[in-house]
């Protein structure tokens, strides 16, 4: 009985350090599936035949139909962000940066943030649902069967709309949620709106708008690519689909979290580098 | 039109540029009419009021029998217990953006770093840990929840209960009201402390782990940490009451399943955000009264 106890103590260990070595393997194998699955996307964007018509539908279906949705959450947190940083601010009676600081902030974090968290939630899982279904019913195996590239035909016009779209209703979502942080600002906290703009273009400068559209764009394509690849390596069965929408979002979060602190740590470590180099040679 | 574009153009870039063209304008026609506005109108109001009866429903079956524990506590493990990875890893990155956010901004704004560990925890415990846990819960579990209970009305298990005269509402929604409730109190403040605890690492330079809190109880109160769970209190019945409002009502095989959840997902992030901002507001000039 205690050897046996001892045994399954043992076996436990390993079970368990074999465990977490094999989850390793499968995220690397999972990353690198994606990789490469992109990169066959990446590939066939500029091949025949285009589906230009397929290309306008998705927009429209990405685009068009996302409007309400990203104009409603943008003004809401424009105006989260100003009622937050105007309690936190007023701590150390720093109000006057109030535009400033929640300008920068929508530009260079939450605002590209928001819009892919949202897309993912709306178009990615949307997208992962369609091709997860027709992959379970067969028909992308029947358009292989017409002699089409199933790639070009159905993955590369919701890619470009996603990618594209992610982009644009990042700028439509930021100037929302700009006006949402001043009206905000001006009609619910009484802040003057030229008190608010003292410090805003001080402040705020065109590498965070940059910055902010660099992010959208990766995350425009972070988004794509996993949505598009749950969706078409679904296994089979109405559950393969659940499985498939469930990952799409959660990946999808998980991915555009970690990109942006990537980001933001790259952007940290050059800042702080640059001022050392100012700061020893003045 | 395009019929005659097909016809009538010669050149191959012209007539797909022209084609591309009448798309374009029939989309916006599509989008535009007076018909679509409306329809969307109805939809929104019906669903606002669908959502609300749907959470009173759910609420006044809470005090009757038979109460269902294991029920209960079986969707309080795959609720809460399966999404702890997911959120530990989000508010984990939160936490180290916030940190790197706030060293560039306060550094430029008063020109040190010393107020950086009191605005972090202040934003991690008044917004960022109830409201992102909350929306990270509405994608993973909200998504599994309305893809089981749509399911379910798609195979005819719905009508099944109702024939034996269950109510689904009772059956389903009260036990996952509870479960979420419990859960998301939970889940923020496993959040916050983790966006908290990994935002010391960013600044690990500037403070010692005693300094960083030190520095953040002069700003942080145990007023923020009741918001906290005032916040996830709100927002715990949006995401069942939505899986259930749209699960209850798919159609159409597998495509009205995915449709569903989808649209649960979506409606409870907004419906969390919008609660969040009169949350604030609310709370804002009830600050404002209680200081005059």
């Amino acid at each position: 009985m205690e050897e046996r106890a001892i045994n399954l103590w043992s076996l436990g260990i390993f079970h368990l350090l074999g465990r977490i070595f094999i989850n390793l393997g499968l995220l690397i194998e999972g990353i690198g599936a994606r990789a490469i699955f992109l990169w066959q996307v990446v590939l066939k964007l500029a091949k025949r035949p285009f589906e230009v018509r397929e290309l306008m539908l998705q927009l429209y279906l990405v685009g068009v139909r996302s409007l309400g949705i990203v104009a409603v959450s943008g003004f809401f947190v424009g105006g989260i962000i100003v009622i937050q940083f105007n309690y936190a601010l007023g701590l150390f009676g720093a109000r006057v940066y109030l535009g400033g600081v929640t300008t920068s902030g929508l530009l260079r974090e939450v605002g590209p943030v928001l819009v892919a968290i949202m897309i993912a939630g709306r178009i990615g899982a949307f997208i992962a649902a369609e091709m997860g279904t027709m992959k379970v019913t067969e028909q992308i195996d029947a358009v292989r069967c017409l002699g089409l590239d199933p790639i070009p035909v159905l993955l590369v016009p919701r890619f470009l709309a996603v990618v594209t779209m992610v982009f644009l209703l990042t700028i439509f979502g930021l100037i929302i949620g700009l006006v949402g942080g001043a009206g905000t600002a001006w009609l619910l906290l009484g802040v003057n709106l030229s008190y608010y703009l003292t410090n805003l273009l001080k402040l705020t400068t065109v590498s965070a708008l940059l910055l902010g559209m660099v992010k959208s764009f990766i995350f425009g394509i972070l988004v794509a690519t996993i949505s598009c690849y749950e969706g078409y390596c679904a296994s089979a069965g109405a559950e393969g689909v659940g499985r498939a929408v469930n990952r799409t979002l959660v990946y999808s979060s998980i991915s555009i979290f970690l990109v942006d602190y990537i980001i933001a740590a790259i952007i940290s470590i050059t800042f702080t580098l640059a001022k050392s180099i100012i700061f020893t040679i003045g | 039109m395009s019929e005659w574009a097909h016809k009538h153009v010669k050149n191959a870039f012209l007539r797909t540029l022209l084609i591309a063209l009448l798309d374009v304008l029939y989309i916006a026609r599509l989008g535009l009419s007076f018909e679509s506005i409306g329809d969307n109108l109805l939809r929104f109001f019906e669903t606002i009021g669908g959502v609300v009866w749907l959470f009173i429903r759910s609420l006044l079956f809470l005090g009757m029998p038979p109460y269902r524990l294991r029920e209960i506590l079986k969707q309080t493990d795959a609720a809460g217990w399966r999404s702890i990875p997911l959120i530990g890893a989000v508010l984990g990155f939160i936490g180290l953006i916030i940190v790197l956010e706030l060293n560039f901004q306060l550094s430029r704004v008063v020109g040190n770093t010393a107020y950086v560990p009191g605005l972090a925890g202040i934003l991690a415990f008044r917004e960022f840990g109830p409201t992102v846990v909350a929306c990270m819960f509405a994608a993973k579990v909200g998504a599994s929840w309305a893809a089981e209970i749509s399911n379910m009305k798609i195979s005819e298990q719905i009508d099944a209960l109702e024939m034996s005269s269950v109510n689904p509402v009772k059956y389903l929604v009260t036990p996952r009201l509870l479960a979420s409730a419990a859960m998301l109190l939970a889940l923020s403040a496993i959040g916050a402390a983790v966006a908290v605890l990994l935002g010391w690492f960013v600044s690990r330079q500037d403070f010692s782990f005693m300094a960083y809190f030190i520095m953040m109880s002069k700003f942080t109160r145990y007023a923020d940490v009741g918001t906290l769970f005032t916040k996830a209190l709100v927002f715990s019945p949006v995401v069942p009451v939505c899986a259930a409002w749209y699960g209850l009502r798919a159609r159409g095989g597998a495509r009205g399943v995915g449709e569903a959840t989808t649209k649960a997902v979506v409606t409870s992030i907004l419906l969390i955000i919008v609660l969040d901002f009169f949350l604030n507001s609310l709370a804002d000039k009830l600050l404002k009264i209680v200081l005059e």
